[in-house]
């Protein structure tokens, strides 16, 4: 097997694209070598001595949590950022000293939903307006913009302003614009973050198309690991460096050892002692179960025989890159947060539903925002609300919170109704908001005693409880530090901390992992396992991440605004998959090929990273009809079916909720 | 809704305190608008005329005219010099190296002893302000040699005297007329007024910015806390500035006397600063970032001060300003200043201006506080 975990060091030095000559260096589109950039002189570098190459047609993921330096390297790829050291070759251009002249090559689309987009234009006078600005030729333009209205199903509402359109409509705007002089290389700064799964499929289908069609290229960002399966190559990238790079497959591929899934009733109790187990490199919690990959070698027997009976199945599982991820850090942290959760809040004993719903409707105007909604949640339990922006989510925790009138219906939250007896209700409750909002002036430990004095905790007893908070955390180091000069992950847990000061029966966390490094995201869901079926806190998460998803014990599923579906992950994927078939996969060498042959006898069928794959309920027809087809056109195929993911699975049941 | 707990509100004050004291770039502002920003208006907001740049078109070249020109001198004026010709006289206008010519005709010396004697005077009007106060004292400079000189003639011919009004004028509470006395009051309400709404404001917008709003609003914190809790620190800071403003920049460096009852202005000011900050928490809603705050600050600001009377009389705007005036809050409180610090005047006097700086105040107040309680719901 070839080893293909590249680290910084070596890709500067020896790659294999020098020696193999000319024919590769054609291919190459972009070369980029030893780039460094530091914003300020006294922070550590954004990029620090990287070196990549990108051939002609990929499509090319750089993946790694916020702060990585992934947008400083777009940035300096579409000349908008000059590097302090590096050489920067684009299409034969050296972007450092011609930056203008790349410019008519590239398409740049910027982080955020829609942002090169002019809100009041209508979408069809935004599209004008980029023809007009590239100087695209009529008939080009013609061609581009049908074929790419169509695609996106933007085509119904040519007249609407930007401003007025969903976050998945608009970013598909965008990439329209962003195409619609068919550069050579276009550059996507996260570009599916907060979008809906349909839209977000759509974008693909959209990149996939062009890249099979016209031979372009694709540089994308994004810090979300089931997006980077999508990409032919990836580079995972770490504060500044280049970790490993390589194509998603080779990269699981190139881990030692195998990752396991034990489940069993009470296992979240054990995660310490399989941490512990020598031959366990790694252990966390996913849901009910615990996913522990083991050191090349060791028996799976031997561990759950270590866990004394509590494991009820293991079965091996596939490797994702957050694996690899972890590994590559080498940093799993062998303190066992599980059970150390359990430690920072006093059990919490209660008989009734913390959170009890009861058809919930929230109209603003002629809008609907939260629509009959109805659940309960017990006790001890994590539910977590999945939908994109704008699906309802947060003004149901608005209304959950005491914080926005609901129009009808009732809800009662931990004991408190939320019409009448708000403030009671919000002493109950500890609320984490988005990227950790807390003080970044203050210290962490000034910080904490403002949430304690807000929640009425003065003198010696917030002390002692601020003291066993901080000493359980691990922030004991950094009590004095200013809080917003910690790393994502330490700022993460100093917010929980805050939440956590006094002793709530309820958490909302609202989308509490994004941009956080696949470490500090584990050892979050740890912490947050621990709390709940230690301590038996109630945990309410909403995100859009469908990786979070896969954390929660139930989950909800919100399209504009109505809660589609409830279930286990699990449940949920296995029902999709009764419903609509599971998925049907190629992989060939010849990919492209590939993808165009059978795209067009399966018109679902979308490229996935380097496997085509499509759902269907006939597989066996499906799969000699594609074996037939790649046979006649000389490529060889090897199939599989794999199980949905949570995405198909959403996709699945908006399509048939009527939505 | 007005509960307020104590400990709590004691909490968001520290809080807010720690924050303020990181924000380094607002304590600058805050402490140059307090000394550097008075100091300059002292200095640059005079509105006397200093070394005035003159210059003389002399045609008689005699005694008289020369006796003439010898006073058009400092501190007022400044001699640079003769123009020979109308194309230099329109040449050094036009580029600005003189703001006024004085035209002496070839037959002044003659003129003086027998007729009327004429003199012509050109002066610069792009600074209207300046223009006119040039011309009028050219005017009296002219004038008293004029009446000099005739004096002098009659003295000699027959011992006659010349009917004629000496007025002596006794100007109160600013007996030499020094602008920067009024100028340095001026400035230093309208940065109460700038502090007062910008301090307020970035607070609550660096809340909403960093989303540590929302994690307030689900805490059981009450609205008024967190309110008296965003105000408390501006006022605290206006008044350190204030004390530091007329004590050492007013009083110290520009010698305005400070007549009145400090305790009465200071209590005065409090209630001035409560009521303007509120109007900034008010902004800082409306606002998307510290930027579109800042822009919205200035919005209400400038005619809040165009409207205050400082820059016009009230007496002398058209009538529904001058109706509408009565809304800025500055005009009551510039009122107030000026009558407390010069002339030392107590309640009897500016109880008007009390009432109207808190009838505004409470109107201002009001206002925001019904937006504000909408974040509440």
């Amino acid at each position: 097997m070839v080893q293909t975990l590249v680290g910084p060091q070596e890709s500067g030095a020896s790659k294999p694209s020098s020696s193999s000559g000319g024919a590769a260096r054609r291919k190459e589109i972009i070369a980029i070598q030893g780039l460094s950039k530091r914003y300020r002189r006294t922070d550590p570098p954004a990029v620090d001595d990287v070196s990549l190459s990108i051939t002609r047609g990929s499509v090319f993921g750089l993946i790694g949590p916020d702060g990585a330096g992934k947008t400083t390297i777009i940035q300096v790829l579409a000349g908008v950022v000059r590097p302090d050291a590096g050489s920067v070759m684009v299409a034969g251009i050296d972007v450092v000293k011609n930056p203008e002249g790349i410019k008519p090559l590239i398409g740049y689309m910027p982080q955020g939903l829609g942002q090169n987009l002019y809100e009041t234009l209508s979408v069809q006078e935004n599209i004008l307006f980029f023809k007009n600005l590239r100087q695209v030729p009529e008939e080009r333009y013609r061609l581009n913009s049908e074929r790419l209205l169509k695609m996106t199903r933007l085509d119904a509402f040519l007249s609407r302003p930007a401003g007025k359109l969903s976050g998945g409509m608009r970013q598909k705007l965008a990439l329209i614009c962003t195409l619609l002089h068919l550069p050579g290389i276009i550059l996507l700064d996260e570009p599916t973050t907060g979008v809906d799964p349909i839209s977000r499929r759509d974008f693909w289908t959209i990149i996939q198309e062009m890249v099979s069609t016209t031979g372009m290229t694709v540089l994308l960002t994004t810090s979300y690991m089931d997006e980077a399966e999508r990409c032919q190559e990836v580079a995972l990238m770490n504060a500044g460096r280049i970790i490993a790079s390589g194509s998603p497959e080779q990269l699981t591929a190139g881990l030692q050892g195998e990752l396991f899934e034990l489940s069993g009733p009470g296992l979240s109790q054990k995660l310490g002692m399989a941490k512990r187990w020598p031959g366990c490199e790694s252990a966390a919690m996913f849901g009910e179960s615990i996913h522990a990959m083991l050191r090349p070698g060791s028996q799976v027997d031997e561990l759950v025989r270590q866990l004394d009976g509590a494991v009820v199945k293991a079965q091996r599982i596939e490797p994702g890159l957050e694996d690899v991820f972890v590994h590559m850090l080498a940093a799993d942290d062998k303190t066992d947060l599980t059970s150390l959760a359990a430690r920072l809040v006093v059990h919490q004993d209660h008989d009734d539903a913390p959170v009890f719903i009861d058809h919930l409707t929230c109209r603003f105007g002629d809008f609907t925002a939260v629509s009959d909604v109805s659940l309960q949640v017990n006790n001890g339990e994590i539910l977590g609300l999945l939908g994109p922006n704008g699906a309802g989510k947060t003004t149901l925790i608005k209304m959950l919170c005491g914080l926005q009138e609901p129009t009808s219906g009732k809800a009662v939250v931990v004991g408190f109704d939320i019409r009448t007896q708000r403030w009671a209700l919000r002493s109950s409750i500890g609320y984490m908001s988005q990227r950790f909002s807390l003080y970044g002036d203050l210290t962490v430990w000034q910080n904490m005693s403002f949430y304690a004095g807000l929640y009425g905790l003065t003198g010696e007893t917030a002390r002692r409880r601020l003291q066993s908070l901080v000493e359980l955390l691990g922030l004991g180091p950094y009590r004095l530090a200013q809080s917003a000069s910690l790393p994502m992950g330490l700022r993460q847990r100093m917010a929980l901390a805050c939440t956590l000061v006094h002793e709530p029966r309820l958490l909302f966390l609202d989308e509490p992992t994004s941009g956080v490094d696949p470490i500090a995201r584990r050892e979050f869901w740890n912490l947050v396992h621990g709390l709940a079926t230690g301590a038996q806190v109630t945990v309410f998460v909403t995100t859009h991440y469908m990786d979070e998803a896969s954390h929660c014990h139930r989950l909800g599923l919100m399209q504009q605004g109505h809660l589609i579906v409830l279930d286990e992950p699990a449940r949920l994927i296995s029902r999709a998959q009764e419903e609509a078939g599971p998925l049907l996969t190629v992989n060939a060498d010849d990919f492209a090929r590939a993808f165009q042959v059978l795209h067009a006898a399966f018109p679902t069928a979308t490229l996935y990273g380097r496997r085509i794959q499509w759902q269907t309920r006939t597989l066996q027809q499906d799969q000699q009809k594609a074996a037939a087809l790649l046979e006649q056109a000389g490529v060889h195929g090897r199939f599989a079916e794999i199980r949905l993911g949570m995405e198909e699975a959403f996709v699945h049941f908006i399509s048939t909720s009527g939505l | 809704m007005w509960a307020v707990d104590l400990k709590r509100l004691r909490t968001l004050l520290i809080k807010e305190f720690q924050e303020l004291w990181q924000q380094k770039a607002i304590l600058f502002i805050a402490a140059w608008s307090f000394t550097g920003a008075i100091y300059s208006a002292g200095h640059g907001m005079s509105m006397d005329i200093v070394n005035y740049p003159v210059m003389v078109y002399d045609l008689s070249r005699t005694a008289y005219s020369r006796e003439l020109i010898s006073r058009i001198q400092k501190p007022y004026f400044k001699f640079l010099g003769y123009v020979h010709g109308d194309r230099e006289l329109e040449e050094r206008l036009n580029r600005g190296y003189a703001s006024a010519v004085v035209i002496i005709p070839p037959e002044f010396g003659r003129a003086l002893s027998s007729r009327q004697a004429q003199i012509q005077v050109v002066t610069d009007g792009t600074q209207t302000q300046s223009a006119t106060m040039a011309s009028g004292y050219l005017g009296q400079i002219i004038g008293r040699f004029a009446q000099e000189h005739a004096q002098a003639n009659v003295v000699t011919t027959a011992i006659l005297q010349i009917p004629g009004v000496d007025s002596r004028d006794r100007i109160a509470f600013n007996p030499n007329t020094i602008s920067a006395w009024f100028s340095t009051m001026l400035e230093l309400s309208n940065q109460v007024a700038m502090i007062a709404m910008l301090l307020t404001a970035a607070a609550m917008v660096r809340e909403k910015e960093r989303g540590t709003l929302d994690q307030l609003l689900v805490s059981p914190m009450r609205p008024a806390e967190l309110f008296v809790a965003k105000i408390i620190p501006t006022m605290v800071v206006v008044v350190i500035g204030c004390a530091v403003a007329l004590g050492l920049m007013v009083h110290l460096v520009f010698h305005v006397p400070v007549r009145g009852n400090l305790l009465l202005f200071f209590s005065v000011l409090l209630v001035h600063v409560f009521a303007v900050s509120s109007l900034g928490l008010y902004l800082a809603l409306l606002a998307n970032g510290l930027g579109q705050a800042m822009m919205l600050l200035l919005l209400v600001l400038f005619p809040m001060m165009f409207l205050s009377g400082a820059f016009t009389p009230p007496e002398s705007m058209v009538p529904w300003m001058r109706y509408g005036s009565l809304l800025s809050p500055l005009r009551h409180f510039m009122d107030f200043s000026y009558q407390v610090v010069f002339k030392g005047n107590g309640i009897a006097y500016v109880w008007k201006d009390i009432l109207g700086i808190l009838g505004v105040g409470f109107a201002v107040f009001m206002f925001s506080v019904r937006r504000y309680l909408r974040l509440f719901s």
